[in-house]
């Protein structure tokens, strides 16, 4: 008799994990639950996230599997937080999400479960996995689109995706809320994670990056006229744009931050015309694929829930918009998709819009 | 069957006290304050508990205060000292002494109790062994508030991470010779299976023991006090324990710390000497890079503490685990990650890139299990490099 499949699952103790651990233990794997003990400070599911890890094994314990803590608390800080402040310092707009999927689900945790004898590992994430003619493994939306978060999977390594399952990626999200409460799970109703895990939402970004950098005054520009219009308490949370908070509205136009300038210390806004622009550059590039031909046709999108947007993708570090679009702080991420917006090729860091 | 090498952690109970309480839940319920022959039985059983334990510690028999473990028995010793202080005008406690490496019943506690009373709280530091410098102590004995300031030393008889022996003699003639109203209170809850339990208690004024680390059953302990130190209470209520421990007394729970003292007292201790050198000198010869983090003549002969180079602990802990071998790494965290541990960071060896492991063994221990051990330590070692 073969030994059926030994699977890792990543159970954060939300609703989505612990239905696909319920599948996969349905489906008869091996399955064992894995929480990641990642952030060492205070965070709102409390010290440690007692509760969440809680919730993981309680919901462990319902379904019939092993339950395991491992710890990256050190690794966490050092891939993630700490790249994510200095991201900020730099008045970039980072995004934490894909630097933890990249460093510690899919290397640091999937390197451990490979080690510790498992087939391969799966989370919760609304995206799939589909082959090709040759059995080779592509990275693809979910099938709920409106729930896909492909966007934030961009940025792992081709290499693991032969080790990597996401078996929500078929269904839709009320569907999971509808498996949790048949099979009784104690987080059919637990809300969605919203913001960055290490983040109170009591303080906010603010409090937080104002402990670890000086946060700096700007003043607040016409960027047509030059005309000061006010002052803003912390450029490094000012992202391109961003309305909210900045709330000046004029000649009966909506304004956006059209440019944030550091070494003067502006934030310049404007009218959405002078948001647009036709192309973006971008750096530390990740392919999903062998290979992207230089002016290859592709979809990107730049943010984790934006629109799918036509371009064209430039070997050099460009993509070229078909059609004008707003600005992508620098930081972002970019991440390509094939024409049918279907597969996820890789994704790029932005340096510049 | 699995190896179980997490003694420290909890014994099995022993099959002689698994029958006793048995027999007693059969036969025997009352509480021993009320006034009928239920109640009488109970008391007999109770107080022959106490009488028994006593008679073994070479104790008077009213300075046994049962307590629901060895956590409320450490958390007694210093509140229950200290909470005198709002009661007298002189020989107030001043200074609250503890070593780096209690255990966290023993550091936490005393760290809010000294807040609460506004005493010093001042750590005893240790050596690269874990074991206090009893120097260190000399010089923190003798600096003063006050002329009849009292100081509360609390050190443990031996670590529950690493095993490391403390010099409880030395430190109580330290203590006591630095002031004579000093008070040394000795966390012996893992000291208590392997050391000389009747020596510590005649060389402090406190010592916390606790029945599931023995073989008893978990939820009993008690505080014994030796040198006539007042222990107010910290639990108030009916009066129980002559007025230091309110609460209905668990009988049962007694009677099975009673005969657990007793047997560990009777335990082999030159078999498990032997049983642990051989275990060490099989594992550093068969399991590369592997050595003690503490020499096996500094701990007791129940602990073997291993630093495992190029391992995860939490990987090691893993492959062990699904081997079907019980052991422990540093101190689990409430969310049960592996937290960097107190005690290694005090003797300065929590490096990163090694794995951790506590092995430490009980009165149903046998060399097979041991034997055992080292080829499944040997094997996910291997596994992992």
């Amino acid at each position: 008799m073969s030994r059926s499949l030994k699977i890792a699952v990543g159970m954060s103790g939300g609703v989505d994990s612990s239905v696909t651990a319920a599948l996969l233990k349905q489906e008869g794997y091996d399955v064992a639950g894995v929480t990641l003990k990642l952030w060492g400070g205070q965070s709102d599911s409390g010290c440690c996230s007692v509760s969440d890890v809680e919730d993981a094994r309680f919901v462990a314990k319902k379904i019939g599997i092993n339950h395991h803590v491992w710890g990256f608390v050190e690794e966490f800080e050092e891939k993630v937080v700490a790249p994510y402040v200095e991201s900020h310092a730099r008045n970039e707009t980072p995004n934490p999400c894909v630097e933890c999927n990249r460093h510690l689900k899919f290397d640091l945790m999937l390197q451990r479960a490979k080690r510790l004898g498992f087939d391969a590992i799966a989370t919760g994430h609304y995206a799939r996995i589909i082959t090709d003619e040759n059995k080779k493994r592509y990275l693809a939306r979910s099938a709920d689109t409106k729930k896909d978060q492909s966007y934030v999977l961009s940025g792992i390594s081709k290499d693991v995706l032969e080790m990597c399952l996401f078996p929500l990626g078929d269904f839709e999200k009320s569907k999971v809320r509808q498996i949790a409460t048949e099979l009784d799970l104690l987080t059919a109703n637990k809300p969605d994670s919203q913001d960055v895990c290490f983040i109170l939402a009591t303080g906010g970004r603010k409090e937080f990056l104002s402990k670890k950098i000086p946060l700096n005054k700007a003043q607040i520009v016409d960027d047509g006229t030059d005309e000061i219009l006010g002052e803003i308490e912390a450029m490094e949370l000012v992202t391109l744009g961003q309305r909210r908070e900045i709330g000046i509205s004029r000649y009966g136009q909506r304004q956006y931050v059209v440019n944030v300038n550091p070494k003067s210390q502006q934030v310049r806004i404007g009218p959405l015309e002078r948001l647009l622009v036709d192309e973006i550059r971008f750096g530390d590039e990740n392919l999903l694929i062998d290979s992207i031909t230089d002016k290859q046709k592709i979809i990107v999108q730049v943010s984790a829930h934006g629109k799918p947007i036509k371009a064209t993708y430039l070997k050099e570090g460009k993509i070229l918009f078909d059609s004008s679009q707003r600005k992508v702080a620098p930081g972002q991420i970019v991440a390509f998709y094939d024409t049918d917006n279907v597969r996820v090729l890789g994704s790029a860091t932005v340096v510049s819009h | 069957m699995g190896i179980y090498l997490d003694h420290a952690a909890t014994s099995p109970i022993r099959p002689e006290i698994k029958d006793l309480i048995a027999s007693l839940y059969e036969s025997e319920f009352g509480n021993p304050s009320s006034q009928h022959s239920y109640a009488r039985k109970a008391r007999e059983i109770l107080d022959g508990a106490r009488e028994q334990i006593a008679g073994l510690l070479n104790i008077n028999y009213g300075n046994i205060i049962f307590t629901s473990g060895g956590t409320e028995s450490d958390n007694l010793a210093l509140y229950g000292s200290v909470r005198n202080n709002l009661n007298q005008e002189s020989a107030k406690i001043s200074d609250i002494l503890v070593s780096s490496v209690e255990h966290r019943a023993v550091l936490n506690s005393s760290a809010e109790i000294g807040k609460i009373f506004n005493l010093n709280l001042k750590k005893i530091p240790v050596d690269f062994n874990g074991r206090v410098q009893t120097d260190a102590l000399e010089e923190l004995l003798s600096q003063n508030n006050g002329s009849d300031d009292r100081k509360l030393v609390s050190v443990m008889a031996s670590n529950n991470e690493i095993g490391t022996v403390q010099p409880f003699r030395e430190i109580f003639d330290k203590v006591k010779s630095a002031n004579e109203n000093n008070i040394y209170h000795c966390d012996a809850v893992q000291g208590a299976g392997w050391l000389n339990l009747p020596e510590i208690v005649a060389n402090s004024d406190l010592v916390s023991i606790s029945s599931h680390k023995l073989g008893g059953p978990v939820g009993v302990g008690a505080l014994i006090v030796n040198g006539g130190q007042k222990i107010m209470p910290q639990i108030i209520g009916g009066g129980q324990e002559r007025q230091r421990r309110s609460g209905t007394n668990d009988v049962i729970g007694a009677a099975g710390l009673a005969m657990a003292v007793k047997l560990t007292l009777e335990k082999d201790h030159e078999y498990f000497k032997k049983l642990k050198q051989k275990f060490v000198s099989d594992l550093l010869s068969q399991v590369p890079d592997v050595f003690e983090t503490v020499p096996s003549e500094l701990s007791v002969d129940g602990m073997v503490h291993l630093t495992v180079k190029n391992v995860n602990s939490e990987e090691l802990l893993f492959l062990l685990d699904e081997s079907d071998l019980a052991a422990s790494a540093g101190s689990a965290c409430s969310s049960g990650s592996i937290a960097p541990s107190h005690v290694l960071q005090a003797i300065g060896v929590a490096d990163s890139g090694s794995a951790f492991i506590r092995l430490s063994f009980g009165w149903s221990t046998t060399e097979v299990d041991l034997n055992g051990a080292v080829s499944i330590i040997k094997n996910c070692t291997e596994k992992l490099r």
